[in-house]
C-alpha cells in the first residue's frame, strides 16, 4: 500500500512535497498481501513482462540481468529457460552464473532436467572450467540430490573443480557435506584448503575441531588466519600451544592478529601468559592492538 | 578515458552548478569549518579497466573493493585545500564508511588493507598524530561505523550469530546479511555486542538527537520488498519504524543523517541499479498535534524531494542533473553531498563508465551545487565537516552490561490490540470491507510467527511462494481489555497476526519485529496512533496480571507446516490424506478427474513441452515430470493448490484454469479455506463463511473434518503457503541440542 496521496509541486521553490493522510472514513483501503500479476508490491519491484526477461537476458548489463531476473523470480517465461541455463556455463561473470542458476531453481518444470545436465557435465565434461561450473550451479540449486554428484565430484583431478564442490557444498549447506569440506581442509591445493576454511561458518552443525586445530600448521597463511579465528570462535580444546607459536613467530601479521585474538576467546590461564608474552616482546601495532582487545576478552 | 587531473577539473567546477544544469555560483569554504573528512574510493583497476558495480549492486551492499582509495582530511575545504592521508601507512585501501567523534577530534572508520579479506573498524586522530588503532577482527565484514553516546561505536556487521550462520532473506543468495552491533571504544571486539537479527540487511546506521541508533533496514517478508528507515536504543532494544512503513517516494531509504530533532535528510533511490545515489529527499517523522518534540510518527512521516528531477527509481535523469550520495547536514541548511553527472546507473556499467562522485556543498533553496573537492581518479564520497557537536544523551540504562543471558526470552504484548491508526479495511468471511479497527474487536489470539530461510540447509527457497520459511512459536489470548503478552526466544525475527475465534488472521503484519534477552516490547495496540497516549491501567493490563504466555521454546517444539517429505511431525500432506485424499484423488468419485491445464516449457534444444497440471488434484504422487527425473519434487497436492497464485506475469498457460485456491499470507481470502470453512473455537456451531462447510456439504461424504486439521490449512494459507520447513532439513533432530538463535 502505497500512502503517499499527493505529490505536488510547490510553485515557490520548486519543491515536491509528499503528503500523507489520517485514516478515516473514506481513506481506508484494502491491503492485499498477494498480487500475482504484480507480484512483489513494494515500489519499483514489480514483476517483470517475459518481453522483458528476454530483454535484459539478450542485451542488459551483468546488473540489469540480475535486478531483472530477481523480481522476476515466479514470472513464467519457458522460453527464457534455455536462455538462462546458457549463463551456467557460458557466462564469465560469476554473479550472472549465479542468480541464473537462483532464477532456474524456481522453474518447476525445468529444474529436474538443468539439474541432471550439470550433474552430467560435472561428472565427465572434459573442460575444467565448464566442470566447476556445474557444481557451482549444483550447489545453488540447492536440491538435496545434488550432494551425491558434488561429493563424488571432490574426487577431481582439477583443483579448480574441487575448489568449486567445496564452495557448491557450502551453498547447499547439507549436513552430509562437512565430512568432505573437513577432508578439503588437508587438499594439496591452497585453493581448495582455502575454500574449505572460508565457508565453515556457512555449514550448519560442522563440528570437527581437530581438523580446524591441524590446519593452523598450514602452509598458506590466509589458511591459517582463518583457522585460528574458528579455533577461537569454536573454544577448540589444546590449542593454546599452537596459537601461542603463531602468536610468536608467524611471519604473517593477519596470522598473528587472529592467533591473539583466538587466544582471548579461549581465555585460559595459558591463553592469557601467552598474550602477555607477545605484547610485552612487542610487535606490528595491528599485532599489539589486537593483543589488547585480546587481553580484554 | 582520459581524465583531467584533480586540481585542473576542480577549478573547472568551481563556478558551480545546480540540480538542474543550469548553473549556478557560490563561495568556498564551509563557513567556519576549517576542514573536511572524507574518503577517497577507488574504481579504476590495475589493467585501466573500471569497476562501476562490483559488490555496491544493492543501495545496501558493501562488499566493494577495489584498492587504492583512504581516509583523508582537507584543510581548509577548497578545491585548494591540503590533503592529508589518515591511512596512508597502509597497502591496498578501501574505505567504505566514517564518522567523526563528538568533540571532532577523532574519526572511526571501516577499512579493508591488503593482506586482510575484510572491513574493520579503526580509529584515528584527525589531526594525523596517531597511528589508526584496531578495533575489530575477525572473518567478518564490520563497516559503516558511528559514534554513539557512553563511548561506544555503533556499525555494520556480517558476522554469524551463531556457528550455523545468520539468517538471511532468499535475496541474500549468498547469506552475507548484515546486522547493528556495537562495540566500546575502549575495548573494541572484547566488549562486542550484537543486535537482534533480521532476515535482511540492517544498513547504513547515523545518530539521532535522541540518543538512539537510526538506520536503514532491508524489508524482505513475502511480497514487501523495499527498505524503510528504522531507530533502537544503543543497547539494541527497542527496534521500532522511524519511516517508509506508511508509504514512501521510492523503493529505498538509505544514508540518513538527522538535520534536528525529527527532520532527516538523506537519499531516496532504487533498491538496487543505481550505485547507491539517488535523490536527496527530506524526511519529517514529528509527530503533529504538538507532539512533534517528543513522538516520532512513521506512518505518517512526511517526505520532501529537494532534488525534484533526480529519478527515483534506477531511469536516467536528464542531462546535467545525476544522482547524489550521503546529504551531511550543515549548520546554515545545506547539505554537504556527494554528486555525479551522468546516468549513475547500470549502463555506466554497460558502457564501462563509472560515474565521478565528487564533493560539493547542495543549496535545497537554489539547488544549486557548489564544489568543495573533485578528484576525477577516484568517488570522493561520505564527506563530514570538522566540528565538535552536540552529545546526545545516554538513553538510561542502555549501555550497561546485557545482565540475562541470550536464553531469556524478550516479551512482546500489547496493551489493547483494537487501538489502530491503519488506514485499513478487512475482507474475507465476516468481514466486508470492515475498517481494521473494528474489525480487531474481534480478535481473540495473536499468532506470533518466526522468519528464516534458506540457511536451514538444502531447499530451494519455500516453494511456490514468496514468503520466507515460517514457524508457529505461539498463539496469544487476547484478553476482553485487549491486552496480551508473550515470551518469546530473544533475538530472532517475528511478525504477527492477530486472530478472530476462527483461527483467520484479521492482518498480516507485513514488517519483522524482534526483542533483546529480557526486553519487554509492548505496544499500544495494533499499530495504535504514535499521537495519543494507550495507556495500561493501573495494576497493569489483565495479559500482564495474568503474566505472559511461555512461548519461549526450542525450535522443535516450535509449530512448521512442511507439505510433505518431514524428517518428523505432521505435515500438511497428512491433513489433505486424511480429510479430502478420498474424494480428490484424480478417481471415479473425484469432481474435477480429468480437468487440467497445460503449461507449456521448452527445452534446450528448442522442444515444446508441455505438462498437464490438475485443476484440482490433493494426492502426494509427484507431478510426472519430477517423478520420472527422480528429483526432489513437489507433489500433485502442492502444485495443484499453489500453482494458481504463483504463476507471476503472462501465464502461458491454456485450458481449464483453476482459481488461486491459496492466497499466501492471507486465508480469509483463499478460496479452499472459504470452500472448506472453518467453526469457531468457542462454538462449534458458529462458522467463518455463511456458506456450509466442506466436506460436509456433499451428501455422500461420511463423517467430519476436525476444527485442528482445518486449522492446519488456515495456517498454511495465513503463513504463505510454504512447502519446506526446518523439518526438511537432514539432521534437523540436532536442533534440539544445539543453539541456533
Amino acid at each position: 500500500m502505497n500512502r503517499i496521496t499527493t505529490i505536488t509541486t510547490a510553485l515557490a521553490l520548486g519543491l515536491a512535497f509528499t503528503a500523507t493522510a489520517r485514516a478515516q472514513g473514506d481513506d481506508l483501503e484494502e491491503v492485499l498481501v498477494h498480487d500475482r500479476a504484480r507480484g512483489e508490491l513494494s515500489e519499483g519491484t514489480g514483476a517483470p513482462t517475459q518481453e522483458a526477461l528476454m530483454r535484459a537476458i539478450g542485451n542488459g548489463s551483468p546488473e540489469r540481468l540480475i535486478a531483472t531476473l530477481e523480481y522476476g523470480e515466479h514470472v513464467e517465461c519457458h522460453a527464457c529457460v534455455p536462455l538462462v541455463e546458457r549463463n551456467l556455463l557460458g557466462s564469465d561473470d560469476a554473479e550472472v552464473r549465479r542468480i541464473s542458476a537462483w532464477w532456474l531453481r524456481h522453474r518447476v518444470f525445468a529444474i529436474a532436467q538443468i539439474f541432471h545436465r550439470m550433474e552430467d557435465v560435472l561428472a565427465s565434461d572434459a573442460d575444467p572450467v565448464r566442470r566447476a561450473r556445474a557444481a557451482r550451479a549444483i550447489g545453488e540449486f540447492m536440491l538435496p540430490a545434488g550432494l551425491g554428484a558434488l561429493q563424488a565430484a571432490y574426487g577431481d583431478e582439477s583443483a579448480e573443480v574441487r575448489e568449486a564442490v567445496v564452495l557448491g557444498l557450502a551453498r547447499l549447506n547439507h549436513s552430509g557435506a562437512n565430512v568432505t569440506v573437513a577432508a578439503a581442509l588437508a587438499d594439496a591445493d591452497a585453493a581448495v584448503r582455502r575454500a574449505a576454511i572460508e565457508v565453515i561458518n556457512q555449514l550448519n552443525f560442522f563440528r570437527d575441531t581437530d581438523a580446524l586445530v591441524g590446519a593452523l600448521a598450514d602452509d598458506d597463511a590466509e589458511v591459517r588466519t582463518r583457522a585460528a579465528y574458528l579455533v577461537g570462535q569454536f573454544r577448540a580444546d589444546g590449542a593454546e600451544v599452537a596459537l601461542a607459536g603463531l602468536l610468536r613467530s608467524d611471519e604473517s601479521v593477519n596470522v598473528r592478529q587472529a592467533a591473539a585474538i583466538a587466544l582471548g576467546r579461549l581465555g585460559t590461564s595459558a591463553a592469557r601468559e601467552a598474550l602477555v608474552d607477545a605484547r610485552d616482546r612487542g610487535d606490528d601495532s595491528l599485532v599489539l592492538d589486537a593483543i589488547d582487545v585480546a587481553l580484554r576478552f | 578515458m582520459k581524465r583531467l587531473g584533480a586540481m585542473g577539473l576542480a577549478l573547472a567546477l568551481l563556478a558551480g552548478c545546480s540540480d538542474d544544469g543550469s548553473g549556478g555560483g557560490g563561495g568556498g569554504a564551509l563557513g567556519n569549518v576549517e576542514a573536511m573528512l572524507f574518503v577517497k574510493r577507488a574504481f579504476l583497476r590495475d589493467d585501466g579497466t573500471e569497476n562501476v558495480t562490483g559488490g555496491n549492486g544493492q543501495t545496501i551492499d558493501y562488499l566493494r573493493y577495489e584498492p587504492g582509495g583512504g581516509l583523508f582530511v582537507l584543510s581548509p575545504p577548497t578545491p585548494r585545500g591540503r590533503l592529508t592521508n589518515l591511512t596512508e601507512e597502509f597497502e591496498g585501501v578501501d574505505v567504505n564508511g566514517v564518522d567523526l567523534s563528538f568533540d571532532g577530534t577523532q574519526a572511526v572508520f571501516s577499512m579493508r588493507r591488503a593482506g586482510d579479506a575484510h572491513y574493520h573498524i579503526y580509529l584515528t586522530n584527525v589531526d594525523g598524530s596517531t597511528t589508526p588503532r584496531q578495533l575489530t577482527f575477525g572473518m567478518h565484514h564490520d563497516v559503516k561505523p558511528i559514534f554513539v553516546p557512553g563511548d561506544r561505536i555503533a556499525f555494520v556487521t556480517n558476522q554469524p550469530f551463531t556457528e550455523m550462520g545468520t539468517r538471511a532473506d532468499e535475496y541474500n543468495h549468498s547469506r552475507v546479511v548484515t546486522q547493528i552491533a556495537t562495540i566500546s571504544i575502549a575495548g573494541g571486539d572484547a566488549d562486542r555486542r550484537l543486535c537482534s537479527q533480521n532476515l535482511s540487511h540492517s544498513a547504513d546506521p547515523f545518530l539521532l538527537s535522541t540518543g538512539e541508533i537510526g538506520y536503514s533496514r532491508w524489508e524482505h517478508l513475502g511480497p514487501v520488498n523495499d527498505v524503510k528507515l528504522f531507530r533502537m536504543n544503543s543497547d539494541c532494544t527497542n527496534m521500532q519504524g522511524l519511516a517508509g512503513s506508511g508509504g514512501k517516494p521510492a523503493n529505498s531509504l538509505v544514508q540518513m543523517h538527522e538535520i534536528e530533532l525529527g527532520r532527516l535528510v538523506g537519499v531516496a533511490t532504487s533498491r538496487r541499479g543505481t550505485i547507491q545515489a539517488g535523490a536527496i529527499v527530506e524526511i519529517d517523522v514529528r509527530a503533529e498535534g504538538g507532539l512533534g518534540d517528543i513522538v516520532f510518527d512513521e506512518q505518517n512521516a512526511r517526505f520532501t524531494r529537494l532534488t525534484p528531477q533526480v529519478p527515483l527509481g534506477e531511469e536516467a535523469p536528464p542531462s546535467g542533473v545525476g544522482r547524489y550520495r550521503r546529504p551531511f547536514p550543515l549548520e546554515d541548511g545545506r547539505f554537504l553531498v556527494s554528486w555525479s553527472d551522468g546516468d549513475v546507473n547500470e549502463r555506466n556499467e554497460l558502457a564501462e563508465t563509472a560515474p565521478n562522485f565528487g564533493v560539493y556543498r547542495f543549496d535545497p533553496v537554489t539547488r544549486e551545487r557548489e564544489l568543495i573537492y573533485d578528484d576525477p581518479d577516484f568517488w570522493d564520497v561520505y564527506a563530514i565537516p570538522v566540528r565538535a557537536r552536540d552529545t546526545p544523551p545516554v538513553r538510561g540504562g542502555t549501555i550497561g552490561p546485557i545482565a540475562e543471558d541470550d536464553y531469556t526470552p524478550a516479551v512482546l504484548g500489547s496493551i489493547d490490540i483494537t487501538q489502530t491508526s491503519l488506514p485499513e479495511r478487512v475482507s474475507g468471511a465476516q468481514f466486508d470491507g470492515t475498517p481494521l479497527g473494528e474489525a480487531l474487536e474481534q480478535a481473540t489470539k495473536v499468532r506470533i510467527i518466526e522468519g528464516f530461510s534458506s540457511e536451514i540447509g538444502p531447499v530451494r527457497e519455500f516453494g511456490l511462494t514468496l514468503h520466507e520459511g515460517a514457524a508457529i512459536v505461539g498463539e496469544a489470548r487476547v484478553y476482553d481489555d485487549g491486552s496480551w503478552e508473550a515470551a518469546v526466544p530473544a533475538r530472532i525475527p517475528f511478525h504477527l497476526q492477530p486472530l478472530d475465534r476462527y483461527g483467520l488472521a484479521i492482518r498480516n503484519q507485513m514488517t519483522w519485529i524482534q526483542g533483546m534477552p529480557g526486553e519487554s516490547r509492548r505496544c499500544g495496540g495494533c499499530h495504535e496512533d504514535r499521537t495519543e497516549q494507550i495507556l495500561p491501567p493501573t495494576g497493569g493490563t489483565i495479559a500482564q496480571q495474568a503474566g505472559a504466555e511461555d512461548f519461549n521454546v526450542a525450535i522443535p517444539d516450535r509449530r512448521e507446516l512442511p507439505w510433505a517429505g518431514a524428517v518428523s511431525g505432521e505435515s500438511i500432506q497428512d491433513v489433505l490424506d486424511r480429510n479430502c485424499v478420498g474424494c480428490h484423488d484424480g478417481g471415479a468419485n473425484d469432481p474435477f478427474a480429468g480437468r487440467t491445464y497445460q503449461v507449456m516449457a521448452t527445452t534446450d534444444e528448442g522442444e515444446e513441452l508441455e505438462f498437464n497440471v490438475p485443476y484440482l488434484l490433493l494426492t502426494d504422487e509427484p507431478i510426472e515430470v519430477f517423478f520420472e527425473m527422480d528429483v526432489v519434487s513437489y507433489p500433485a497436492s502442492y502444485v495443484s493448490l499453489l500453482y494458481p497464485s504463483a504463476m507471476m506475469g503472462e501465464v502461458t498457460a491454456t485450458g481449464d484454469m483453476p482459481p488461486e485456491w491459496v492466497n499466501p499470507g492471507s486465508a480469509r481470502r483463499s478460496r479452499l479455506i472459504e470452500v472448506l470453512n472453518v467453526n469457531a473455537e468457542d462454538d462449534a456451531n458458529a462458522w467463518a463463511w455463511e456458506t456450509p462447510a466442506h466436506p460436509e456439504n456433499v451428501p455422500e461424504f461420511e463423517g467430519s473434518v476436525s476444527r485442528e486439521d482445518r486449522l492446519r490449512l488456515v495456517e498454511m494459507a495465513d503463513l504463505g503457503g510454504q512447502y519446506w520447513s526446518r523439518r526438511n532439513v537432514e539432521g534437523a533432530d540436532q536442533w534440539e541440542e544445539r543453539t541456533y538463535d
